[in-house]
């Protein structure tokens, strides 16, 4: 096994695309790039480098940077190391090119972003298709900014409470006579 | 019922020592079921059997949180169910919300969906519980107490509404009661 590929590598990919912005830890490489640069970078490392492994892709919502951050994991069976990718999307309007057409299981992934975090993947002819949600209205539901106890309280109704108010781990102590026990 | 006679009595009590539960195993609650079923706990000593499809139930038993997608599944299986047919509600989920108050695609309340006989509260409730609430639900069919499927059909709107409320894509066949 070749220890320094991912020297190797901090310096033709990431050196390239990324400048000093990589940290390598283990056998995991990762990197931020612009993300009209994602698509070639991650062609370059099926094609080129052997990175046919599509481990996971992921996303994180940064309202306070007003960027969501999109994760491409790729693994390589001969090297048997990891980078991972990483870019930065307008939250406003996050937009970038799918990568369906290097790995075709991304094409599920980005279903799902599109319907949880409102992810336009470009050249994805399945964006917009229910994935999770049946008839979802509300806006997307893993952004940080949805309060989901307000919606549910607009959009379900709640059981009324015992009319008679009676603390329940109270009662029980009262009948039962036990002390300690839970603290709630 | 009005017309209780000596012909609904031996029903009821046929209904009460034959029960055919189809279970919706989505929740955490179905956990508890395969060991109330097998010999530790043994459902079978009461008469209480596993139905493969709604058709052939007689109790639908919810086993925690429905989504609302979910829940369509939920309404069109006990639509499909023939009568006299019950519901067990399992769990804080299906009571109030349990640990899923405050999620944006649970449900919280499974009796304004569906009529519910009995509840079984806990999260989430052990096999002594499950059957206790088993044997209570034949007690009140042999007691002719259970008519929560009388119900539906007469407040078909109010259920509709309610349904409708959360469904927003609505694509269930308005005849199937």
């Amino acid at each position: 096994m070749n220890d320094n590929i991912l020297d190797y590598l901090s310096d033709s990919i990431a050196g390239k695309f990324a400048g000093d912005n990589y940290t390598v830890k283990g056998d995991i490489l990762s990197f931020s790039i612009n993300n009209s640069e994602v698509f070639n970078v991650i062609d370059y490392l099926y094609n080129n480098e052997g990175y046919r492994h599509l481990s996971m892709m992921s996303y994180s919502d940064w309202p306070e940077k007003k960027i969501i951050k999109l994760y491409y994991i790729v693994y390589s069976y001969t090297d048997q190391k990891t980078v991972i990718i990483n870019t930065a999307l307008n939250r406003e309007k996050p937009e970038i090119v799918t990568i369906k057409d290097i790995f075709e299981q991304a094409e599920t992934y980005e279903v799902e972003f599109n319907e949880m975090m409102g992810i336009v993947f470009n050249g994805n002819s399945r964006m917009g298709e229910e994935f999770i949600l049946e008839g979802w209205q509300g806006p997307p539901p893993m952004r940080r900014d949805f309060d989901t106890a307000q919606y549910a309280d607009e959009e379900f109704m709640y059981r009324p409470g015992r009319e008679d108010g009676v603390d329940v781990r109270e009662h029980i102590r009262e009948i039962t006579g036990e002390t300690g026990g839970f603290d709630d | 019922m009005a017309s209780r006679n000596i012909f609904t009595i031996i029903d009821n009590w046929a209904r009460s020592r034959s029960i055919w539960l189809l279970m919706y195993c989505t929740g955490c609650g179905a956990v508890e079921l395969p060991p109330t079923m097998t010999s530790r706990f043994d459902m079978e000593r009461f008469g209480i059997a596993p139905a493969g499809t709604p058709r052939q139930a007689d109790v639908l038993l919810i086993t925690g949180y429905l989504s609302i997608k979910s829940l369509k599944r939920v309404i069109r299986a006990y639509e499909q169910m023939q009568a006299p047919k019950y519901v067990i509600g399992l769990g804080a989920c299906t009571i109030n919300g349990g640990m899923y108050w405050d999620s944006y695609n649970t449900i919280k309340m499974l009796d304004l969906y569906i009529p519910v006989d009995v509840w079984i509260a806990g999260c989430m409730p052990r096999p002594e519980s499950v059957i206790a609430g088993l044997n209570k639900l034949s007690d009140m069919i042999a007691n002719d107490k259970c008519n929560g499927w009388e119900q539906y059909t007469e407040n078909i709107k109010w259920y509709r509404a309610n349904q409708k409320k959360v469904i927003k894509k609505w694509d269930l066949p308005d005849y199937s009661y």
